[in-house]
């Protein structure tokens, strides 16, 4: 599962707690894109917090 | 036969003989010339013919003994030595059929057109036949016949057949043929050595170098040529960690590899997949000298298991159109076959993924393997097509039980296999850095209550691509300051990355102070 982030430049992946980047070279974010092609929607972004 | 008396002595009729009349009657008588003159010459002779001969033993009363031809002949030729004899034709026992020459005649000098004596010595001569016997000549010329025993040291021989043994030590043997034993022929005077198996041709050049085996004979058994690399003369292996050194993942713990799950990473640069039931796989203690290996555990149910690594393109792309050598050291306890795989991606370093591939086959082919770790090794023809990457999977069937141990791995131009190239752990981390590297990101200071803070994190190693960036807490270590931002991590705290480093913000809190962040992140650009 994915979701998207306020940043604007990468995906938010919650299964592996990371953040991918929109890099067409990166793997993660090609696995992303062939997601998004199946029919897939990401998850809105979290409500910035602070600290 | 006439014998003349001489006529000049008279006697008269009824007249007294005297001894002096008798004397003159026998004086003058010409009988030895009347036996020379008045001969016949023979044009030939018979072995039954006689001649009349003196024995040395006979007294002036004794009558001259008469002998044949056959028989003066056989007396004359005994045993002996006869030097610059000149004998044609002698063919004992046939005009009588029980003559005999000698049976241990010995010939220092001379020529024997036709020689069948068994025993007879021959020491310098020429003999056109010779179908038994012994010589011995310096210089003997025997041109054909049957020679059973031959210690001449300069016999010149141009044909026949020996059945006993040569032992001529300068000799000349022409048309001669024999059966030996080995690896060496005689036929026809000709001597050929037997082949080795090797393509004559020459091997090696400007471009590469011989590559040859020798036996214990000195023949060159084997011989093939590998190419002279450039460009990668001391990186020749392209597969990175492939003695399973670096392990940043995992450190050496157990992994799980979830059945049916998509391909994870392990040790650096390899990834590992199964079916049918989980499987663990883990770095270990290689086997001397290698410090480390990779070893799949089985489980019941497991139905196979992948185990790869993927080589950039621009690592690889000089191999294009040529062939190269993949070796690995393998081993196990259960299965005994091992099939190795290679393929190229569709596009620049895309090889898609475990379920979608985006990928090429180029060859594949099994390793027949045991218990022990051993080296295999095949050649691959990369084709010219293959310039976006090559990936190397090595499978095994239904793992149930026992271990599965990889090591070694190596991938080099040419068709030889050579020795696994050990390369420095820093050299070896750095190359794996370029695809996945762990770290700490620290802030802590005061911050103001309006507006995000934040730092840049610079990689050791350049990325290959902007990596995909995970976070834990498990590295905190300063209490003082709160985790990356784990309750919401897609707020906007991580603000961009590149193949250099990565930028992390936070916003900052209604309240100015103390404030910051220590976590642990990793950063993956794995193809």
């Amino acid at each position: 599962m994915y979701k998207t982030t306020n940043t604007g430049n990468c995906v938010y992946w919650v299964d592996k707690n990371a953040f991918i980047p929109f890099d067409n070279n990166n793997t993660d974010y090609q696995a992303y894109l062939k997601w998004l092609a199946d029919g897939n929607e990401p998850l809105p972004a979290d409500e910035p917090s602070e600290g | 036969m006439a014998i003349k008396f001489n006529r000049s002595q008279t006697f008269a009729t009824n007249g007294t003989v005297t001894a002096a009349g008798l004397h003159n009657l026998i004086d003058g008588t010409d009988i030895y010339q009347a036996l020379i003159t008045d001969q016949t010459n023979l044009t030939s002779v018979g072995s039954a013919d006689e001649l009349l001969i003196a024995d040395a033993d006979l007294t002036a009363n004794d009558a001259p003994r008469a002998v044949t031809v056959n028989e003066l002949f056989e007396d004359a030729l005994t045993i002996s030595t006869y030097t610059n004899a000149n004998i044609n034709n002698i063919s004992y026992g046939t005009s009588t059929g029980t003559r005999l020459v000698s049976t241990n005649a010995s010939i220092t000098t001379g020529t024997i057109p036709n020689l069948t004596s068994s025993t007879a010595s021959i020491t310098i001569g020429t003999i056109p036949t010779l179908t038994a016997g012994t010589t011995t000549s310096t210089a003997a010329n025997i041109t054909r016949g049957t020679v059973q025993t031959l210690t001449a040291s300069t016999a010149t021989i141009t044909g026949g057949t020996f059945s006993g043994a040569i032992n001529s030590t300068a000799g000349t043997i022409g048309n001669f043929t024999t059966t030996l034993a080995g690896d060496f022929t005689i036929s026809g005077g000709t001597g050929t050595l037997g082949t080795s198996g090797v393509t004559s041709g020459t091997y090696g050049g400007s471009s590469s170098v011989p590559t040859i085996v020798v036996d214990a004979k000195g023949r060159v058994t084997t011989a093939s040529t590998s190419a002279i690399t450039t460009g990668y003369t001391g990186f020749r292996n392209r597969i990175v960690n492939g003695d399973m050194r670096v392990d940043q993942r995992n450190s050496g713990a157990s992994q799980t590899f979830t059945a049916g799950a998509a391909l994870a990473y392990s040790v650096d640069r390899f990834y590992g997949y199964c079916t049918g039931a989980n499987v663990t796989g883990q770095r270990v203690a290689g086997t001397s000298p290698n410090e480390f290996a990779y070893r799949f555990t089985g489980a019941s149910s497991v139905t196979g298991i992948g185990f790869g690594t993927r080589l950039e393109a621009t690592n690889t792309i000089d191999l294009a159109g040529s062939t190269a050598t993949l070796s690995v050291q393998l081993s196990n306890s259960l299965l005994t076959t091992v099939t190795w795989t290679a393929y190229y991606a569709s596009t620049a370093d895309a090889f898609g993924t475990l379920a979608s591939p985006t990928r090429t086959q180029i060859a594949t082919g099994t390793f027949t393997v045991n218990s022990t770790l051993t080296t295999y090794s095949t050649q691959i023809s990369i084709p010219s097509a293959a310039t976006t990457g090559l990936e190397i999977v090595f499978t095994v069937g239904a793992q149930t039980s026992g271990t599965w141990t990889i090591d070694n791995v190596q991938l080099e131009a040419g068709s030889s296999a050579t020795d696994f190239e050990r390369r420095p752990y820093g050299t070896e981390l750095a190359l794996c850095q370029r695809y996945y590297e762990s770290g700490i990101s620290l802030y802590h200071g005061d911050v103001s209550n309006t507006g995000t803070y934040g730092n840049w994190n610079r990689f050791i190693v350049t990325k290959r691509a902007s990596p995909t960036i995970s976070f834990s807490d498990t590295q905190r270590t300063n209490t003082s300051v709160g985790a990356f931002d784990t309750s919401s991590p897609s707020s906007g705290t991580w603000r961009a990355t590149d193949v250099n480093g990565f930028m992390a913000t936070k916003n900052a809190a209604a309240t100015s102070g103390d404030r910051g962040w220590s976590c642990q992140f990793a950063a993956s650009a794995e193809l």
